[in-house]
């Protein structure tokens, strides 16, 4: 796995309904295809390598603006970037 | 403040600025066949009241925002205009850095009185080359 500079981590609601949890998957999903991101463990998601010159910013960041259209789904939603050591809590 | 004290650590403490570019034939399919370059005047209107400066061209400048907030601006408008994602040739965020202008200064540098010195050295190197190859023409002349 490639040094990434850019994660977010998102945990969905346990209390969510079978429907609105295979409705956020499938939503998740659908951004990882197009934004090439992975999911390294149950929560945390980066950029797929290769990563070079830091260029995991964009899709990470757009990763993490397009959960925020679907914040009423997680218990937590944040973005760290590693790079410049800022965080974000949306959730 | 000591000269040797860093004053500000942060490159995007200044904001961000913001260039961005189409393809023309990507927004005649996406945006408009008859007026294209119309895309450009839609997210000027957008970014300036987001709180962007237009620079030149398509460089816009926001001081108060950073990279991530300006990641979010075009995710909104991307959600909101389609054609947008579609026609993108080149996106970029760069620290909105000071520039220092110096302009007037080198200008103050100018002087004319020198100017007119250099102009009679160049002109007497010349007049100096012109003695000398006639002296050369004199002298193989006058040996021959």
């Amino acid at each position: 796995m490639d040094k990434y500079n850019f994660k977010v981590v998102a945990e969905l609601r346990s209390d969510l309904t079978e429907n609105q949890r295979l409705e956020v998957s499938s939503k998740i999903g659908e951004l990882q295809r197009r934004l090439k991101i992975v999911n390294i463990d149950n929560e945390t998601y980066c950029k797929a390598p290769p990563i070079k010159d830091y260029d995991d910013f964009g899709a990470v960041t757009f990763f993490f603006s397009a959960l925020k259209d679907l914040k009423e789904y997680f218990k937590r939603l944040e973005y760290y970037d590693l790079w410049e050591g800022d965080k974000r809590i949306e959730v | 403040m000591r000269s040797d004290q860093v004053r500000e650590t942060d490159p995007w403490a200044r904001g961000v600025v913001l260039s961005f570019d189409f393809v023309t034939k990507d927004l005649k399919d996406y945006y408009s066949k008859n007026s294209p370059q119309g895309a450009y005047e839609v997210l000027k209107r957008f970014l300036l009241k987001n709180g962007f400066e237009h620079l030149r061209d398509s460089d816009y400048k926001n001081k108060f925002m950073d990279k991530v907030d300006t990641v979010d601006l075009l995710y909104s408008f991307s959600r909101d205009h389609k054609w947008f994602p579609h026609c993108i040739n080149k996106v970029n965020i760069s620290p909105n850095i000071t520039a220092l202008d110096i302009s007037n200064d080198i200008k103050a540098l100018g002087d004319e009185a020198e100017l007119t010195h250099t102009f009679f050295y160049f002109a007497n190197c010349v007049i100096f080359k012109w003695i000398i190859r006639f002296f050369i023409l004199f002298s193989s002349f006058f040996f021959s």
